[in-house]
């Protein structure tokens, strides 16, 4: 015991004599710790931030009634007669932006967090609220019961949401809800007990008052259902009892399906986290080999004093493994603040992509921590393992010898060429495993990578001999100093190499990927994009379900005198296999807009002449998806049970990753009623100007109607606007990536250079200029930039191929064009150089400071 | 509007919704009995209560938009078994979920309904506790209006503060009773008692409550009383009653005319409110002397959870002479305001 004492004690004060050196070590376990935990935490809280707001609007429901485009109000007197239907409560709910807060005429608040809005029946309310045996306050009290039924505006707002936007009872709202201004009276506020903490933003207003608010007269979102005996013969019964068209489900079901939704998009971020993960990793792995490597000497002499070879390599583990603890701890610690950080961008992309999502993340639990933690050490623990071995095997006269530092490393090499291979080898089996599934390629991605870190420092040590055969022979005297120095310190600047060359292959895969994606896209838009003025609901980022262009702003722009037609579109969401898909409805009322499908499959003209008859087209992803196809059919859920339709075509979609069908007007209400017009695309009389026609129907619903309306130009940059908002995400990744991998390298560059003082010293003693200093500390970091381009340039492009060709392809369904954008992959390599010689700035500074004498002395 | 003043009334419009009165009662208590001579007896209530006037309420799209509220009162007295069942519930009136046709009968809450059909049967249907009643109902006589100004009935002394009142005394009833949750029903026959009201005015500030008899005797005489108590504990004086002898015009009873004498109490172990149990009935003028005895003791309908009031509505056994002869039959008794104030019952 003493003696572990002793030997902890003295790598303890030789720790303490380098802090920058274990400080360096510290900050790359924690950065790469840091960007996973980050991602994770943020992905996982926009998910359960889906499946947790379903059930705050449940309360104590057990189940659900729901029908595809609402069900018929009439029904609900039947559902009650039911078996096994203890209590039922019809609900309309939708989301509504909130403009102002207006006390007395004037605003207190503008605008104000949009609110949720819970359409309820106050008699049938009881069951459903609070928890089982907890006393809780009613959301209507009995003496506002009278108000709350009879005026069309009494709202009940939660406290919470009260509290944040200053609102109180008496107050005035002014809202924007189904494409129209309207105002709701603040009848009370009610305390978050009654419905749960989550139900944070649910602004409870009478049935009636929802339907008539969101546009959805005649119908019910669904019916919450509390069983008798919540067991699976009794819901079986009752789901037996229902009628075509009506499905019982567990609510947190419908909330599974919409974060699935989420999904593909989720785990390619966290798949891009993963990636941050190998990087700080083999950051890691470079801290953990540097600092056993760096004190051979110290372990040479604790051996020659008579420490065993298994204290000492235990004493080294533990140091190893004490530094992916306390790293890790730090990166848990930054990667719960960058978390909320990102949480913020995250929530804004899956709201402009999916649906309407507020993120607040939770703290990590405990156990997931412990998971983080370990594996850090682990990590540790494995770079640490195999010098530890070789200097505790080392005999005691051996250890300490500058050559045997490099040789302990070199007998690494054939290890890392082993790994290398293997690998390859589970990269190229994964490409090829028989799956429509995208997980191949994430693995198949990751082996490479792992193919690439093990092979950089193979490779440098190979390469550089010649190099420095090559410089002598060609007279230059810096190149074979420089690759002399390199060689010599590979074991400690291997690992940063690798670490850089990962993070720029990854950077190139993803720029190469957004490049061709988006030139795919500009090219669709050209064709998709056809109609003079697109108008949509301001607030279709809130609710996309509820989203609509108002029945009497359709009938006002029909009236215009420059309108030629307009194209209506209809659209529902659809429960689908495990998840959700899109049905649109459309009138394709011009020759022009029936060219706006590019068919993948099927005979245009036809397709679209059927379709408008009655049968389908299906989105790329769709089809892609679920393995549809021309001649195949789509049964899906109607209001009234099952309906077919026959795939006459496949199209070029960009616009959704679930994947949509399309089918005539006439059809569609048929089979889902009047779900309201989501968006209407404007054609223009013959030589009426686009854009001044744009601002005449604007001015026209000015006051009126909350609706956006865009010219064609507008709708194609907003297009582009919203594809640049995904990508913004991915790209900060990318940089964090990046710019950690850079730091890493910085500083084990730094480290080098201020290790060589005495090197450098005798360099200057011998004559050399500061200049010639210089010049060698730059060509080393040009050596240890390039190393990284050179196998960041062909691993980006395999990255990117298994991106578009396989993981785009599979998990999003959109096939796209492979396109090889030099001169963003050319200027990141260039960066990476650039940042690499700065890191050469400061030692050289310091060496143009030093004494000569002072620093051979010291040595 | 208000109940001033005599009104004309028209059937089968006038069994329908009066919306221009504030609250309105379909009110049906029935003494059954099984094929094996079990008694039964049920109440099945329908109140109606406008929230505004119509002048005060908006137009409005949604067919869901409420401007009245329903409630619906359910009890089943099973006396040989000593089960007394009771559910309440409330629903606005709109679409399919609750209402009240203006120019028939026609009352529905949800599933609970009364619908007079073809040939003039009335079909009501209800369900309490997972036992379902359903039930043909054939008129046997004509409406009874009560009051001095036949279908006035006064309940304080100002103008308005009186009910339109009209009475269906033995409609024959033939249909099924479900004894067990959810069990196919058994076979009944017997009488039922249908009382309509509606007003608008809300009632004098000193009424404590009521208590409430009908009966349809034996001997085909009808009678219904009501004593309105004050908050003293004395009798008010527009307490009032209908009788119809058989084959006789109905005779309205002022307070002076009967006589109603407490003969035991009993105290709810539900509300602790302690309600009279046993009766004599007398009415001098007329030769009749009743003993009204309930045939279960516990048929207090609770409230449920604070809302609306708790009252004893249940089966009694009504027996004694009538001009000289016996009669007996099985009846009603309702008693409002003994487990607290009773404006809520509705």
């Amino acid at each position: 015991m003493n003696a572990a004492a002793a030997v902890l004690g003295v790598l303890w004060s030789d720790l303490r004599r380098r802090p920058g050196t274990a400080l360096a070590s510290l900050s790359a376990v924690a950065s790469g710790v840091a960007v996973f935990v980050a991602i994770l935490l943020a992905g996982s809280a926009a998910r359960s931030s889906f499946v947790s707001a379903v059930q705050a609007v449940a309360g104590r429901a057990t189940h659900e009634v729901t029908a595809e485009g609402g069900l018929d109000e009439t029904r609900f007197p039947a559902l009650l007669e039911l078996p096994h239907v203890a209590a039922a409560q019809p609900v309309v709910e939708g989301r509504i932006a909130v403009e102002a807060v207006l006390r007395g005429g004037t605003s207190v608040r503008s605008p104000a967090p949009p609110l949720r809005i819970l359409g309820v029946d106050p008699f049938r309310v009881g069951p459903f609220l609070g928890e089982p045996g907890k006393g809780t306050a009613p959301v209507v009290r009995d003496e506002d019961l009278t108000e709350f039924l009879t005026d069309p505006h009494a709202v009940v707002l939660p406290r919470r949401w009260a509290d944040e936007a200053g609102a109180q009872a008496g107050d005035t709202l002014r809202v924007a809800a189904a494409g129209q201004i309207a105002t709701l009276r603040v009848l009370a506020v009610y305390e978050l007990d009654a419905l749960g903490e989550a139900a944070r933003d649910s602004a409870v207003i009478d049935i009636a008052a929802a339907q008539e608010l969101l546009d959805k007269c005649g119908r019910l979102d669904r019916v919450d259902i509390a069983l008798d005996e919540d067991d699976p013969a009794c819901e079986a019964e009752l789901s037996a009892a229902l009628p075509p068209g009506e499905r019982l489900q567990r609510p947190e079901r419908r909330g599974e399906r919409v974060a699935r939704m989420i999904d593909a998009f989720r785990l390619n971020l966290l798949a891009l986290g993963g990636l941050a993960l190998v990087v700080g990793a083999l950051l890691v792995f470079n801290a953990a080999q540097f600092s056993v490597v760096r004190r051979n000497a110290l372990l040479g002499q604790l051996r020659a004093l008579g420490v065993t070879r298994p204290l000492l390599m235990g004493a080294v583990l533990a140091e190893v493994v004490a530094l992916g603890f306390v790293g890790g701890a730090l990166g848990l610690a930054l990667g719960s603040l960058l978390a909320n950080r990102l949480a913020g961008r995250l929530a804004e992309t899956i709201t402009d992509l999916y649906a309407f999502v507020q993120v607040d993340v939770a703290p990590m639990t405990w156990p997931a921590a412990m998971l983080v933690l370990l594996g850090t050490a682990g990590v540790a623990a494995a770079a640490g393992f195999f010098p530890a071995l070789d200097a505790a095997r080392t005999p005691p006269r051996m250890v300490g010898l500058r050559s045997r530092e490099e040789g302990l490393f070199r007998a690494q090499l054939p290890r890392l060429a082993f790994f290398a291979l293997a690998f390859c080898a589970a990269g190229v089996g994964a490409m090829n495993f028989p799956t429509r599934a995208w997980w191949p390629g994430l693995i198949a991605a990751f082996a490479f990578v792992g193919t690439g870190a093990c092979l950089l420092p193979a490779a440098m040590a190979l390469l550089l001999p010649p190099l420095r055969k090559l410089g002598e022979r060609m007279g230059l005297l810096a190149l074979p100093l420089a690759v002399g120095a390199l060689s010599r310190s590979l074991s400690r600047t291997g690992g940063a190499a690798s670490a850089l060359g990962v993070a720029l292959a990854m950077t190139i895969g993803v720029i190469t990927m957004v490049k061709s994606f988006e030139s795919e896209v500009r090219r669709w838009i050209d064709g998709a994009i056809r109609a003079d003025l697109f108008i949509s609901d301001v607030n279709e980022h809130l609710a996309r379900e509820d989203a609509r262009v108002p029945n009497a702003a359709l009938r006002e722009l029909a009236a215009m005198p420059e309108v030629e037609a307009l194209d209506t579109l209809r659209k529902i969401d659809l429960a689908y296999a495990d998840r959700t898909m899109l049905f649109f409805g459309v009138n394709l009322p011009t020759p022009d807009s029936r060219e706006r499908f590019e068919f993948l499959s099927g005979d245009g003209p036809s397709a679209i002449e059927g379709m408008l008859g009655g049968e389908a087209i299906v989105s790329e992803p769709l089809a892609n998806r679920y393995n549809l196809g021309v001649g195949d059919t789509l049964a899906v859920n109607g209001r009234r049970g099952e309906v077919t339709f026959k795939i006459l075509g496949v199209f070029r979609d960009f616009s959704y990753d679930r994947g949509y069908a399309v089918t005539g007007e006439k059809r569609y209400l048929e089979i889902f009623g009047e779900t309201g017009v989501r968006n209407v695309a404007v054609y223009l009389k013959p030589g009426v100007e686009r854009e001044a026609a744009a601002r005449s129907v604007r001015e026209r619903f000015a006051g009126r109607y909350v609706l956006n309306v865009r010219s064609n130009a507008e709708l194609r940059g907003h297009i582009l606007d919203v594809f640049n908002h995904t990508f913004a995400l991915t790209y900060l990744l990318q940089t964090i990536a990046t710019a950690f991998a850079l730091g890493g390298i910085t500083v084990t560059l730094f480290g080098l250079f201020l290790e060589r003082a005495r090197e450098i010293a005798t360099l200057r003693a011998l004559g050399s200029a500061v200049s010639h200093v210089g010049r060698l500390f730059a060509m080393e970091s040009l050596l240890m930039a390039l190393f990284p381009v050179l196998l960041a340039l062909p691993l980006g492009a395999v990255l990117a191929w298994i991106l578009v060709h396989v993981i785009n392809l599979r998990s999003y369904g959109w096939s796209i064009a492979y396109a090889w954008p030099w001169s963003p992959v050319l200027g990141t390599c260039a960066l990476a150089v650039a940042a690499g010689l700065c890191a050469t700035l400061v030692p050289w500074a310091l060496a143009r400071r030093q004494s000569i004498a002072g620093a051979l002395r010291e040595e | 509007m208000q109940a001033i003043g005599a009104r004309t009334f028209e059937f089968p419009r006038d069994h329908g919704s009066h919306p221009e009165f504030k609250t309105e009662w379909w009110y049906f208590t029935g003494a059954l009995k099984t094929k094996d001579g079990g008694d039964l007896g049920f109440e099945a209530t329908w109140f109606r209560r406008a929230l505004k006037p119509a002048s005060e309420v908006p137009p409005r799209s949604s067919r869901l938009a409420a401007r009245e509220v329903f409630a619906f009162h359910g009890a089943l007295s099973d006396i040989a078994k000593k089960a007394f069942l009771h559910e309440k519930s409330a629903c606005r009136a709109a679409a399919n979920w609750a209402g009240a046709d203006e120019k028939d009968l026609r009352v529905f809450l949800l599933n609970n309904r009364l619908e007079r059909g073809a040939g003039g049967v009335w079909h009501l249907t209800y369900m309490v506790k997972g036992h379902r009643i359903e039930l043909k109902l054939t008129p046997q006589a004509e409406p009874l209006l009560h009051g001095e100004v036949p279908g006035l009935s006064p309940k304080g002394p100002e103008p308005g503060q009186a009910s339109y009142y009209v009475s269906m005394p033995r409609l024959k009833a033939e249909g099924t009773v479900a004894r067990e949750p959810g069990a196919a029903g058994e076979a009944v026959t017997g009488e039922v008692w249908f009382d309509h009201e509606f007003f608008s005015n809300s009632m004098p500030d000193d009424l404590a409550g009521w208590d409430w008899f009908s009966v349809a005797l034996d001997d085909g005489t009808d009678l219904m009383l009501y004593a309105l108590r004050a908050k003293d504990g004395s009798i008010g004086p527009v307490s009032a009653g209908t009788l119809r002898r058989k084959g006789q015009p109905a005779v309205h009873l002022t307070r002076e005319d009967f006589k109603i004498e407490v003969q035991a109490r009993w105290t709810s172990p539900h509300t602790k409110a302690a309600y009279p149990a046993q009766w004599t009935i007398e009415i001098p003028k007329h030769e009749v002397a009743l003993n009204v005895k309930p045939l279960l003791a516990d048929q207090e309908l609770q409230s449920g959870g604070g809302e609306g009031v708790s009252y004893w509505e249940g089966l009694c056994r009504y027996e004694g002479t009538v001009g000289g002869s016996p009669a007996a039959g099985n009846g009603y008794v309702e008693l409002v305001g003994y487990a607290g104030a009773f404006g809520g019952k509705l």
